[in-house]
């Protein structure tokens, strides 16, 4: 009890830290930074919720997050659509492609599942720079930063992708924590032939992860394409997923809460770091992880965990 | 058409060597370690900037420039496989899923520190390229390209060789197929993981030598190599060094030939493709002896 | 005079102790045997006197050394043989190659030799599948295998697990016929066994193991003499 009580307080401080920051940081550069690690930490959390719950690997976020990106764009571009509804459109367009990507990998495990993923992302990726027609190969698609009816300023924009950030992380943590479908993906991960032998559907189940994942993974994209205007190849190169898996990693595998943080903090301080001018920020994340894990393999949460029982 | 055809597929055999090698190398670090190291491309790319930097310096030629890029290449390996990966390993074994992050964090980490050091600039060495090329008929095999080739069947045929007649390479073979009778034997599991940690990662290192004169050498060229080198050790089966060299050249063949069919950018989707291919289809690969659900 | 001791030894996975402090005795050039209920701990014993697992607790000393804390590698190195009870070979290797690796340690070609002639003599279905991988070979073939390459470092102590495991009555009799063999060419042997009748029957000393510890121990005859082997003959079940 003590730690669902120690847990609730941190997390309402930290959103009403969130929702006071504004008010305090007055840089715009520093509320930019702010505002993509809320989208880093969408990005991550969803990553998690396939991992740390279901148990699978996915080397291809960056195929999720990406796609949602173009998705949106693209829909914004030559259809006109509404960014709000594109945000929608980003998630849904991305949970198929998670159903697509969950397909060809339902037997597959470890190293043979993540390689799948991968694939999956790369080859996406590879379309994605090469149909130019369509999709305007590395130009991408430069869009008017911004969402329809509100004033687009750096402020609301940080609001709008607060909210985002908040509401999908709070449904990932209710589903995977707190329901009996997080339950069932968690007796998947652990074991998937007993749980199939208990009548749990596998397949149906893996399914399922695969595109809730994809759907936030696709909205955090949609996000992104909105806020920053600008979408390219590089949305879906694979270098994204290698820092999900760290943020996830030293957040603590398997906590939702934990890789959404350690997203914010890491994206927060890599980007600060950079206008320090430094180099040397992704090495600091390569050389942070591998310490990780090495001696902290459950992450930040783990620590935490430990400290409170 | 029958002469695009075969000259595509020469070329592709050209560049199936390579592939072979990277995929023969990852191979045995898998085979034996059972670790997923995600940062093979990365002791490609160390083994290319040591040819960059030997070359500032005016040392090396084509071929020389190979002997200090695997020295280099080793040194990381033993050091990464000593500091990194043995407190991961449990019963023999690597653990999967640590061993996997800790490779990516050591991706990023090298990726970036070669950006640090070297800079974003793509790097040339035409200085160490081999000169000339051999014509046959309408064919024009370049001489570096045939280096590469000739030296990536040197590179894969001795290791083969030491793998099967060797007793170091039976002890590799054997903590490879079961650590917990190999130790029974004698054999020390933590110091042959070592010797293949270095070893993999020193044929990966004198890939990144042998191709630096004809590519261009660039912080983030890791990756391709260690997609491509994935993508040989699934399709041609995990644990089986001929699948490796078959599928290497298949893979070189296929990814060539693709290009009569789909235009230059997407004849790259074909290795990804295959692999998935592979996996969903027949996990093990096409020699391979493990199943996917092992 | 003790060749090996294990001085109450505590072990075991996570933190479950399947081992609570277990001692055993074992004499040179005599057959030791560990018997006992499924889930008593006695191939946990063997995995903490081999050094697969580390024990929290106790000592495991061989020729007065300590090796508790030794690797197994080095275990093997200082004159210990162990054929575990499962798959102590390596199925895609050929017969040769599998007796190669037996001898790992042993640096000199005639000797190497040798002893491969040695193990041919004493098993010539070996020979003549030499080159065929071990994959081919039947369940008795194999435990033959494995005592062979177990023969090819010349051991002092020999240490095996349920040798008798998965052979037809037949077999089981071939085995320890050969086991007896080495036994009165001087080879110390300890061998954990669920066939208690045939292990008694070539045992000098028994332990008997239930839940992790000690429960009695004794020569054949004094065993049976007690009464304590009549629950044993009637099948698994406690002691």
């Amino acid at each position: 009890m003590q730690r669902a009580k120690v847990a609730t307080l941190l997390v309402s401080a930290l959103l009403v830290s969130a929702l006071i920051a504004p008010f305090f940081v007055t840089n715009n550069f520093v509320l930019h930074a702010l505002t993509m690690s809320l989208i880093f930490a969408i990005l991550a959390a969803s990553w998690d919720l396939l991992f740390g719950f279901a148990g699978q690997v996915s080397f291809g976020h960056a195929g999720f997050f990406g796609l949602g990106a173009y998705a949106s764009a693209m829909l914004s571009y030559y259809a006109g659509l509404s960014p709000w509804l594109g945000l929608l459109a980003g998630g849904l367009i991305a949970s198929v492609f998670g159903l697509l990507v969950g397909f060809p990998s339902l037997r597959l495990r470890g190293v043979y599942l993540a390689l799948a993923t991968l694939a999956c992302s790369e080859m996406l990726r590879i379309v994605v720079t090469n149909w130019v027609p369509v999709t305007r190969g590395t130009l991408g698609f430069n869009l008017h930063p911004g969402f329809t009816f509100v004033p687009n300023t750096p402020t609301t924009h940080y609001y709008i992708i607060l909210v985002g950030a908040a509401l999908s992380t709070g449904s990932m943590y209710l589903m995977a924590a707190r329901s009996r479908l997080g339950l069932v993906l968690r007796a998947l991960a652990v074991d998937d032939i007993r749980a199939q032998a208990l009548g749990v559907d596998v397949f149906r189940m893996k399914l399922l992860a695969f595109s809730v994942s994809g759907f936030f993974a696709g909205f955090a994209g949609a996000l992104y394409a909105h806020f920053i205007g600008l979408v390219t190849p590089n949305e879906t190169a694979s270098s994204l997923t290698i820092l999900i898996v760290a943020m996830a990693t030293i957040g603590g595998v398997g906590t939702i809460i934990g890789p959404a943080i350690a997203a914010i903090v890491i994206h927060f301080i890599t980007e600060m770091l950079q206008i320090a001018g430094t180099v040397y920020d992704q090495i600091a994340v390569g050389l942070v992880l591998m310490l990780f894990v090495l001696f902290l393999p459950d992450g930040i949460a783990g620590i935490v965990r430990a400290k409170v029982t | 058409m029958i002469l695009d055809i075969l000259t595509y597929a020469v070329l592709g055999i050209m560049t199936g060597g390579l592939y072979a090698l990277l995929g023969l190398s990852l191979n045995l670090i898998f085979g034996v370690m059972r670790v997923i190291n995600v940062a093979h491309g990365e002791m490609l790319t160390l083994g290319a900037y040591t040819a960059v930097l030997l070359a500032t310096v005016g040392i090396g030629g084509p071929l020389l420039s190979v002997v200090p890029a695997i020295l280099v290449v080793t040194l990381a390996g033993l050091i990464i496989a000593r500091v990194l990966i043995r407190p991961l390993t449990v019963d023999g074994r690597v653990h999967e899923q640590r061993g996997m992050v800790m490779s990516l964090g050591l991706s990023l980490f090298l990726s970036n520190a070669v950006l640090a050091i070297f800079g974003p600039d793509y790097q040339r060495v035409p200085g160490l390229m081999v000169r000339g090329a051999i014509e046959i008929g309408d064919l024009v095999l370049e001489g570096q390209r045939l280096v590469i080739l000739g030296g990536s069947l040197v590179l894969a045929t001795a290791l083969m060789l030491f793998l099967r007649f060797t007793l170091l390479g039976l002890a590799m073979r054997a903590v490879a197929e079961n650590p917990e009778a190999a130790q029974a034997n004698g054999v020390s599991v933590p110091r042959i993981h070592l010797i293949t940690f270095g070893l993999g990662s020193a044929l990966a290192g004198a890939a990144g030598a042998l191709i630096t004169p004809v590519t261009y050498a660039f912080p983030a060229m890791g990756f391709t190599y260690t997609m491509y080198a994935f993508i040989t050790v699934i399709i041609g089966g995990l644990g089986s060094v001929w699948g490796a060299v078959l599928a290497g050249f298949l893979l070189g063949i296929a990814e060539s030939l693709s290009v009569i069919w789909l235009t230059t950018g997407y004849n790259a989707i074909v290795g990804p493709a295959l692999m998935l291919l592979t996996l969903v289809l027949r996990p093990q690969g096409l020699l391979g002896q493990r199943l996917a659900r092992a | 005079m003790a060749q090996l001791e294990a001085v109450a030894v505590t072990a075991g996975y996570g933190g479950s102790a399947i081992l609570k402090g277990v001692s055993l005795t074992v004499a040179k050039g005599r057959i030791t045997g560990v018997i006992g209920p499924n889930g008593a701990g006695k191939s946990t014993l063997l995995k903490a006197i081999m050094g697969y697992l580390v024990p929290s607790d106790g000592a495991v000393r061989f020729d007065g050394e300590d090796i508790t804390r030794l690797p197994t590698d080095q275990r093997i190195r200082r004159g210990i043989g162990y054929i575990a009870q499962t798959r102590s070979h390596f199925p895609s290797q050929t017969v040769q190659e599998n007796l190669r690796i037996g001898a790992y340690l042993v640096r000199d070609r005639q000797l190497r030799s040798q002893r491969q002639s040695e193990v041919f003599r004493r098993f010539p279905i070996l020979a003549e599948r030499r080159r065929q991988p071990a994959a081919l070979l039947s369940g008795g073939q194999l435990r033959m295998l494995e005592i062979g390459r177990v023969l090819m470092s010349s051991p002092r102590l020999i240490v095996l697990d349920e040798p008798s495991i998965g052979l037809s009555s037949a077999l089981v009799d071939m085995v320890y016929a050969h086991l007896r063999e080495l036994a009165i060419g001087g080879m110390t042997l300890l061998i954990v066994e669920q066939n208690v009748r045939k292990l008694l029957s070539i045992a000098d000393f028994v332990y008997a193991l239930e839940n992790g510890s000690n429960r009695y121990e004794g020569t054949p005859d004094v065993l049976a003499a007690g009464g304590r082997l009549a629950g044993l003959y009637l099948g698994a079940g406690s002691l």
